[in-house]
């Protein structure tokens, strides 16, 4: 097959940076692993029981395109009971990151400008230029808030969508209710979509979850099962939001992915009655061990919720010092995978505490040492 | 709020649309006939499920590689190499949530603004929607009854013009129920070479060929093809496995590199467990397959019984998948059941429904007015109910 068949858009889509990351891990033997993106508690049995029931049920064929109908009154009721918008409606999607494709699609047309706050989640990017769109990126670096000033400064004739994750892959930044109610009206204010990635609301440790949505009731809010209940590899997410731009969503998961899948989506009727606040304390412990073990050393930013620390390199750049980690056997991601800057790295605690402790210890010692060995 | 033109100007799926119709009569408490499913009847083999459920308690529900598990990919070359003796690797092969998903990662890694991709009519509905997603043109072209539904090598070089990316092929086919001939099918893959035009095969419905039709997948006419097919299947329905999402692509190694990068970035892996269930489907035995297959054999012997006796309708007889596809335009004008009078086949087909409760998909859907589509992804004694009803309704 000729190179020239390949269509223009997908040449401005690179999924390399991660990838070399790994590539160079591959070489590692027994790495402490500080760098995964997924809860590393099995899924709640609950859960898994429900998937198991569904299935020897037959609940294989086609589901409805915007989900089952249990699972779609139960999520509304809980969407009216924290938002009591009348215009606020739900569907299930096949996985969040398929209902970002279908956000973004849905609201960009070529030329528009999507702006986000750097670092962000890789996804992002890639998601809006696939879509035509440009990204925007509003630099939240030291302390990764969200300034509202700035965001009004970049706003154009083109802005179509700012989209916000807080809690946020990968600083655990949790934004305060005055930042998302200035961020909120602002949007309003312009008419522009706000879409608001919740996946990770269920970890935060210092402060209440709120939503951008609570101030402003057009918000499209993106959330799903897979990072709160340990379910990343079972492809459910759902979405909220306004009911005309959820019917475009729904009518475009029609020519896609057609319906989450179908045992999966019962699995995730299980997981509404499933408590997860132990896992979420547990990761709340996690944070304050590493925050404790590092501190000395490092000074460590946000990390008030997801399960993810952003923490600035103590020499050189964030590449560099990975690399230098990753000789001694650490593997954590160069801030430069989810930034326009190459500054920082991050970790994630969504690990056992021995290798919590081991990870320490290693950055411990390459923060010491002031610059790479070799 | 503004939304995307691409989105707004899909319609929504004229199939869905037809059944959401048909609920909505159930739901008033009328007995509907249904003919509107695009997927089998029948519940998952009994071994796929078990090996769901060990793949959970095993714990396999965390993020597996974007494109699919190692075994899944062996799986899938394993059967392509003992079922059609073709020769593929695991770098070539994408699993996704299903096989519309595939079909949205070729268009969206092969085509965009100004290209033009060429469809033969009548056509799956959500072909033309997903080319037009991605700005490219969907280029129709008509096939007729006598030739079965299938597109020429005449056609479709005459088809070609210097934009063309893409020829969309659709064997057997939803909804005419064509199966290609080896020989229309070597043809074509000779002007694909010789005009160096890739193609993509959609061969969902593979599995499902009834007496006098053959399949051949279309990567199987020499290297020269194969470098040029993207094969497009799943499991949906083979195995009675829709609700899964498990589909494929076939293709070669760099357009396989693009499709990689395209699903890492836009939704990652497709359901882990549904890929451990479709490892047992691919590997396990595939008596399932051919037992589902009789029955739609004998359902399909029933219905083309049936449509012969009808009067003033015409058909080609499907070699392949679950659908019946005839012509009723001789009906138009005339008096129906109910006194109604019809102009065209969305018309006969909401007639119908309405005054003999049986639910048919329009032509007009599939680029194919005058006709309709009837499923028989459903019992005998339903079909046979049916056709009752639907003779009735023609004699007027
Ligand atoms: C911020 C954010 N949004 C969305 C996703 C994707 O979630 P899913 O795996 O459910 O598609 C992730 C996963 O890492 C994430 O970090
Ligand atoms: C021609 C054709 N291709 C592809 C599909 C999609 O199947 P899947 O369920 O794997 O997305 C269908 C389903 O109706 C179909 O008719």
């Amino acid at each position: 097959m000729s190179e020239d068949w390949i269509a223009d858009r997908m040449h401005k889509i690179d999924a390399s940076g991660i990838r070399k990351v790994f590539d160079l891990a591959a070489s590692m033997e027994n790495p402490v692993n500080l760098s995964i993106g997924q809860p590393h508690f099995p899924t709640p049995e609950p859960i898994q029981d429900a998937m198991c029931q569904a299935i020897r049920e037959g609940k294989n064929a086609y589901s409805q395109t915007q989900g089952i109908k249990p699972l779609l009154e139960r999520l509304q009721q809980q969407v009216d009971a924290e938002f009591g918008h009348a215009d606020r409606k739900v569907f299930v999607s096949s996985g969040t990151s398929g209902a970002l494709m279908l956000v973004l699609s849905t609201l960009v047309n070529p030329g528009d400008e999507v702006i986000c706050f750097d670092p962000y989640f890789v996804m992002y990017r890639h998601l809006t230029t696939l879509a035509g769109g440009k990204c925007v990126m509003i630099d939240t670096y030291p302390d990764f808030r969200i300034n509202v000033d700035r965001v009004r400064a970049a706003i154009t004739d083109r802005t179509k969508v700012i989209l916000c994750n807080s809690p946020a892959n990968p600083t655990g930044y949790v934004a305060s209710p005055e930042e998302l109610q200035a961020l909120a009206e602002l949007a309003a204010e312009k008419n522009i979509a706000l879409v608001s990635d919740e996946i990770y609301r269920a970890f935060c440790y210092d402060r209440e979850f709120v939503s951008p949505a609570t101030y402003n009731p057009e918000t499209i809010v993106i959330d799903g099962f897979s990072k709160s209940h340990s379910m990343t590899g079972l492809r459910l997410g759902y979405v909220h939001g306004p009911q005309h731009v959820l019917q475009q969503m729904i009518k475009l998961q029609q020519f896609t992915f057609v319906c989450a899948p179908h045992p999966v989506q019962w699995a995730g009727l299980a997981a509404l009655d499933c408590d997860v606040s132990e896992h979420v304390a547990d990761y709340r412990r996690k944070r304050d061990l590493l925050k404790g073990l590092l501190e000395d050393d490092y000074q460590i930013e946000a990390a008030g919720g997801a399960f993810y620390m952003f923490v600035k390199a103590p020499w050189g750049t964030g590449t560099e010092f990975v690399h230098e980690a990753i000789r001694n056997e650490l593997l954590i991601i160069p801030g430069n995978v989810f930034s326009d800057q190459d500054t920082h790295f991050r970790l994630s605690y969504a690990a056992e505490d021995e290798t919590l402790h081991r990870g320490a210890e290693i950055l411990q010692k390459l923060a010491r040492q002031g610059g790479p060995t070799a | 709020m503004q939304l995307s033109e691409t989105v707004q100007k899909l319609k929504p799926s004229a199939t869905i649309a037809a059944a959401a119709k048909a609920r909505e009569l159930k739901n008033t408490g009328v007995h509907v006939y249904e003919f509107t499913l695009g997927e089998p009847d029948f519940v998952t083999p009994e071994h796929i499920c078990e090996a769901a459920r060990e793949a959970i308690a095993a714990g396999h529900t965390h993020y597996t590689a974007a494109t699919g598990i190692a075994e899944l990919k062996q799986a899938i070359c394993s059967r392509y190499l003992q079922d059609h003796g073709l020769e593929y690797s695991p770098s070539q092969v994408v699993v996704s949530n299903g096989a519309k998903h595939s079909i949205h990662n070729v268009l969206t890694a092969l085509c965009g603004p100004g290209d033009e991709v060429i469809i033969p009519t009548p056509y799956w509905v959500s072909y033309s929607a997903l080319v037009e997603l991605t700005g490219a043109t969907p280029v129709e072209v008509e096939t007729t009854q006598d030739s079965g539904f299938c597109l020429s090598a005449e056609q479709f070089s005459a088809a070609i013009t210097p934009r063309t990316r893409l020829l969309m092929l659709n064997n057997p086919c939803n909804p005419t129920g064509g199966a290609y001939p080896v020989e229309t099918l070597e043809a074509l893959a000779k002007v694909a070479v010789e005009r160096d035009i890739p193609v993509l095969s959609d061969e969902i419905y593979e599995k499902l060929i009834y007496e006098g039709s053959t399949f051949r997948s279309f990567a199987t006419f020499g290297e020269e093809v194969a470098k040029r097919t993207i094969i497009v299947s799943g499991v949906s329905k083979a195995y009675a496995m829709t609700g899964w999402r498990i589909g494929w692509t076939l293709a070669p190694a760099d357009l396989t590199a693009a499709m990689s990068k395209l699903q890492s970035q836009e939704t990652s892996n497709p359901c882990s467990i549904s890929q451990y269930a479709a490892v047992a489907a691919l590997e396990g035995s595939q008596d399932c397959v051919e037992t589902m297959r009789q029955e739609f054999a004998r359902r399909r012997e029933y219905v083309l019984g049936r449509l012969r006796s009808l009067p003033d309708i015409s058909f080609a007889e499907p070699g392949g998948a679950f659908y019946a596809f005839f012509d009723v335009s001789r009906h138009f004008g005339r008096k129906l059941g109910g006194g109604v009078q019809v102009n065209d086949a969305s018309e006969f087909c909401t007639a119908l429904l309405e005054q003999a409760h049986v639910a048919l998909v329009t032509g007009d859907a599939f680029g194919a007015p005058g006709y309709v589509r009837l499923s028989f992804a459903t019992n005998l004694s339903v079909l046979e109910a049916g056709f009752d009803r639907l003779e009735a309704f023609l004699k007027g």
